[in-house]
């Protein structure tokens, strides 16, 4: 009877370690969209990183839940969000925020512009900061690794008219905002 | 939010192009480093969790296996599957007798008031697990003559007194001697010289 246990129990945890390694490939494919999704928020690197990690973290203790890929960066990217919102909420860091960097437009231009595109990107964020929380998730989900449609739909669990028409909400209300 | 001096026609893409290039910002190197770290500090699950998180099947024989055994202890003590909720059972005679009490027609002078409660009297009419009340064929004959009868007319009754009767005597009555009692020993011939 001993004998048998011992075998069921390194049976699971053998199962344990190909859990951890399903762990491992989800976590190179979507650590950078958690990042970004809590960049979006926050606007902080550092924090950002902490809050995706906290998403991490708890993504682990439930992966057993989670392993299918696609339920899995939906479940990712809504917490990401929601830990990125209450960390804001609680730390009221705007003010802290990094400015924005803008490293792929500001390689070869002149001081001038830089300032020009930075004075822009922080106006767009003010921009998608003013957007009702619904429209915003959206529109950055749209805005990272160039989601489309489809795709944006799969991470939020939404129908895929939905998130149109409110992508497209989002866009005439930034529009508006920034003309 | 006021327009800022920057402010310029914006294109669905050019927006898009921005919004991108916004979130383009990438982690540090050492970012996925930390996560790995991190769950590595997480408490590992003892083989016990390990088993319970995984053995769905286990659970459901241990269902599978507590169903069975009420089941049989139904089996082996019949009595307890014997007591079962009371139960009314129709009569023939009264199903028969029902559909023509309902039937007949309620005099026309009883008004009713509308219900303020219909809920109450619709959960009433459709409650059908209540008991039955079992009336025998001569009640319902009856309660149908009754609700059949034309309405009461009340009539005026006049008074009238009873006169004192006087008592009439009360009759003597004389045993007559029985011949069982003379055939007895023990007992005298006749029982008049006693008594005088």
């Amino acid at each position: 009877m001993y004998e048998y246990t011992e075998r069921i129990t390194e049976a699971l945890l053998s199962m344990n370690q190909d859990l951890k390694r399903e762990f491992e490939t989800r976590l190179a494919e979507t650590s950078t969209l958690a990042f970004r999704v809590a960049y979006s928020v926050l606007r902080h690197s550092e924090n950002a990183e902490d809050v995706a990690q906290e998403a991490f973290a708890k993504a682990y203790a439930k992966f057993r839940h989670l392993r299918e890929r696609d339920r899995f960066r939906a479940w990712l990217v809504r917490t990401a969000w929601r830990t990125a919102i209450d960390r804001l909420r609680s730390d009221r860091r705007r003010t802290s925020r990094e400015s924005f960097q803008m490293d792929s437009i500001a390689t070869q231009a002149t001081p001038a512009d830089t300032v020009l595109e930075h004075e822009r990107a922080t106006q767009l964020w003010r921009a998608i900061d003013s957007l009702p929380e619904k429209l915003r998730l959206v529109i950055v989900l749209a805005g990272i690794e160039e989601h489309d449609i489809h795709e944006v739909a799969v991470l939020l669990g939404l129908p895929e008219g939905t998130v149109k028409s409110r992508l497209f909400l989002a866009r005439q209300r930034l529009k508006e905002i920034l003309q | 939010m006021k327009p800022g001096p920057l402010s310029r026609p914006v294109k669905d893409s050019a927006l898009d192009r921005e919004i991108e290039a916004a979130l383009a910002v990438n982690p540090s190197p050492e970012f996925v480093s930390r996560i790995r770290s991190r769950i590595a500090k997480e408490p590992e699950p003892s083989a016990w969790t390990v088993m319970w998180n995984h053995s769905r099947t286990v659970q459901w024989v241990l269902f599978a296996t507590v169903v069975i055994g009420v089941s049989l202890l139904g089996i082996a003590f019949p009595r307890l599957r014997q007591v079962t909720p009371l139960e009314t059972v129709p009569s023939p005679q009264v199903s028969a007798m029902l559909p023509s009490v309902a039937e007949a027609e309620l005099p026309t002078n009883i008004h009713t008031l509308p219900s303020r409660t219909p809920q109450i009297r619709m959960s009433s009419r459709t409650n059908m697990n209540e008991p039955e009340v079992l009336i025998s064929a001569g009640e319902t004959n009856a309660i149908r003559r009754l609700l059949n009868a034309p309405p009461i007319q009340w009539v005026e009754l006049q008074t009238f007194s009873i006169e004192p009767k006087t008592l009439l005597e009360t009759p003597v009555m004389s045993i007559p001697e029985s011949e069982e009692f003379r055939s007895q020993p023990n007992m005298p011939a006749t029982s008049k010289g006693d008594n005088q």
